[in-house]
């Protein structure tokens, strides 16, 4: 087939299989059993209102920035899957900044309050990622164990922080959550749509992940050091720096990520802004997006609408919201299963010995 | 609070973390990782609560948590050594399919489940004994899937490092090209692990449906896979060092949630097995103790 056909075959293919495995498991599972119309309630609980469309597009934003770090990572053959603790810690510098004395000079300053905090999330969550890859270049602790751990640490210290008054926790002291942070700070939604200044800047951030990963010397290296690390140290690229580089990147933008979710709900929650699986969901937006930066705004629609769309479904149609997982997994093998078929379509293209072995 | 009875709850919570580690063990010392093993888990509880509820038989149960967790492997094993995927996202893929499909199909079936009696659970007939010291809180105080965990500990280990496939599984894990120049048949030994591995940590799923509790919830695992993992690596990929970090773990586990809540916060003791596994990984470089191909993808043909 024409590669050309075949790259426009392909989301065609994955909105295909989508909508096949979730219409195979409302027939297994739903309770009403008639994929049609649960599919429909599917899609009005992710478009069918302005409400609707801007939570999903809400959600999409921090999900592209997830994933964009995640892109950089894998493309630097850098297992980074701390996103979720990478944000969380982003988010608790935020709430502390914003809630305590330095949040209500911050929020007096015009403009530049907002942005600092902002700042200070991606300053934090790209130390906490460097943590692990510290860790992975001096005492070769694997990166997926190094970031797995920090993200439970995370997670747990925003529980510590949240369950005292003295810390963190609002002062009434009820509900484990932090007080609201002053209105100076807060990333206010327009109107009565969830639609939020910081959606805005994916567009400019997805244009300079392509730039600087496809068109500048810094992404060359990147790309070169992912690719064959070995290779890439002989032409003189500094490996260490490289890898050092990215993870801070994908830790600044989990960190800015989170510190925006606290900004967009005015405070800090018990659960993760939009959810504590967002992390790893940024993974599957990342392969289905084939590492591609640009790539990443419909894939995380995708999943976006999927996470919003199966909540209203579940409601409807008692379809549990759960079978958003599965849909994500079988899609994550999905693309596994392309790669190894291509890879093996290109060997078999190259040489017939190679075609022989397969 | 005294001290058998602390010791008797470690070694409860631990379990599913010994079952889940020795599979894990297995697994890396042949050269593969598997972050899945959450995933394996969580279908060998469905599966085993499930198989339990309907013949009315945790021993039937643990039987099918065990064939549970081996089909969950599977997918995993196909992909990465029929496809040669990688194996951190197949492993994450393995995680999500498991959590979907329990979690969608529990919908479908918890309110039957819910309204129909309650299987009686695996439970040890020995409790008379449980004071004995040492031996009482480890052995009489817990139920047969403890025992068989135990002694698990010991089977691994003989295997692993006593017995000639274990040698060659090691090799495996080392140096793959070498062990097939010497007629170790690499793919067939990884295959074994992977089903060895997907039923200890289908066993280890079951154990926390089927054992003491005859309850499943979408998710019950909680993470404890990724605690399993965390523990292969402190445990510096053998079995008796693992089993002491599963037990480590367990023995936090239970502090977390015994301690009067004044002494120290229940979130900070969660922290710390996670942050000891960082700290003990910085203690030593990691790179002589991993099996040298571990994650690394053998062949394509």
């Amino acid at each position: 087939m024409h590669p050309t056909l075949r790259g426009a075959l392909w989301p065609l293919l994955l909105i295909g299989t989508t909508v096949s495995i979730l219409a195979l498991a409302i027939l297994a599972f739903g309770q009403r059993q008639n994929p049609g119309e649960a599919l429909l309630t599917l899609w009005r609980g992710a478009f069918g209102s302005l409400d609707a469309a801007t939570d999903t597009a809400s959600r999409a934003a921090i999900l592209i920035f997830y994933a964009l770090g995640v892109v950089l990572s894998f493309r630097a053959g850098i297992f980074n899957i701390g996103t979720e603790g990478q944000s969380r810690m982003g988010a608790i510098v935020a709430a502390a900044i914003a809630v305590n004395g330095p949040g209500r000079t911050l929020a007096s300053v015009p403009f530049l309050g907002i942005p600092l905090v902002l700042l200070f999330g991606a300053i934090v969550g790209s130390c906490w990622s460097l943590i692990a890859g510290v860790l992975r270049r001096w005492r070769g602790v694997p990166e997926v164990i190094g970031t797995l751990m920090l993200n439970f640490i995370a997670l747990a210290l925003a529980r510590y922080l949240l369950s005292d008054p003295a810390l963190l926790r609002e002062s009434r002291g009820v509900i484990s959550q932090s007080d609201v942070i002053p209105a100076g700070l807060q990333l206010q939604s327009w109107g009565a749509t969830e639609f939020h200044t910081g959606i805005l800047l994916v567009l400019p951030l997805l244009a300079w992940a392509n730039v600087y990963l496809f068109h500048t010397p810094s992404g060359f290296s990147l790309r070169a050091t992912g690719l064959n690390p070995a290779a890439a140290k002989t032409c003189g690229i500094n490996v260490a720096a490289v890898e050092l580089k990215t993870f801070a990147m994908a830790g600044a933008l989990a960190g800015f990520a989170g510190a925006m979710g606290v900004l967009v709900r005015y405070r800090l929650d018990k659960a993760p802004y939009p959810s504590d699986d967002y992390g790893f969901m940024a993974i599957a937006v990342a392969l289905v997006a084939d590492l591609k930066p640009l790539w990443t705004l419909p894939a995380a629609l995708l999943f976006a609408a999927l996470e919003v769309g199966t909540g209203s479904m579940e409601r409807n149609a008692g379809v549990s919201h759960e079978v958003v997982y599965l849909v994500e997994g079988l899609i994550i093998l999905a693309v596994l299963i392309r790669h190894v078929a291509s890879s093996r379509s290109r060997a078999s293209e190259g040489s017939a010995a190679a075609k022989a072995g397969v | 609070m005294d001290g058998n009875a602390a010791f008797a709850a470690t070694v409860r919570i631990g379990t599913p973390l010994l079952f889940a580690g020795l599979g894990e063990v297995l697994l890396e010392r042949s050269g593969l990782i598997n972050i899945g093993i959450e995933g394996v888990m969580l279908a060998g509880a469905f599966s085993g609560f499930f198989a339990s509820w309907y013949c009315q038989s945790p021993l039937v149960g643990a039987l099918a948590g065990m064939i549970g967790g081996a089909l969950i492997m599977l997918i995993f094993a196909a992909l990465v050594l029929r496809f040669s995927a990688d194996q951190i996202v197949t492993g994450m893929a393995v995680n999500l399919v498991a959590l979907g499909l329990t979690g969608t199909a529990w919908m479908r079936l918890s309110r039957e489940a819910l309204a129909a009696p309650t299987f009686k659970t695996l439970d040890s007939e020995l409790p008379g004994w449980s004071n004995v010291p040492v031996i009482g809180p480890l052995i009489f105080a817990q139920t047969p899937l403890t025992w068989l965990a135990l002694a698990s500990i010991l089977g691994v280990w003989y295997y692993l490092e006593r017995s000639e496939r274990g040698l060659e599984l090691r090799a495996v894990g080392e140096n793959p090209a070498a062990a097939e120049a010497s007629g170790v048949n690499v793919l067939r030994c990884r295959w074994k692990a992977c089903l060895a591995a997907g039923i200890f940590c289908g066993l280890g799923g079951a154990f926390l449906t089927i054992s003491q509790t005859a309850s499943f919830a979408p998710n019950c695992t909680k993470g404890r896979g990724f605690v399993a993992l965390a523990a292969v690596v402190l445990g510096r990929y053998g079995a008796f060092g693992t089993a002491a970090a599963c037990l480590f773990f367990g023995a936090a586990f239970y502090s977390r949630d015994a301690l009067p809540s004044q002494s120290l916060a229940p979130d900070l003791i969660e922290m710390l097995p996670y942050a000891l596994t960082l700290v003990a990984l910085c203690m030593k470089s990691q790179k002589r103790t991993a099996p040298a191909a571990l994650g690394k993808p053998y062949g394509t043909n």
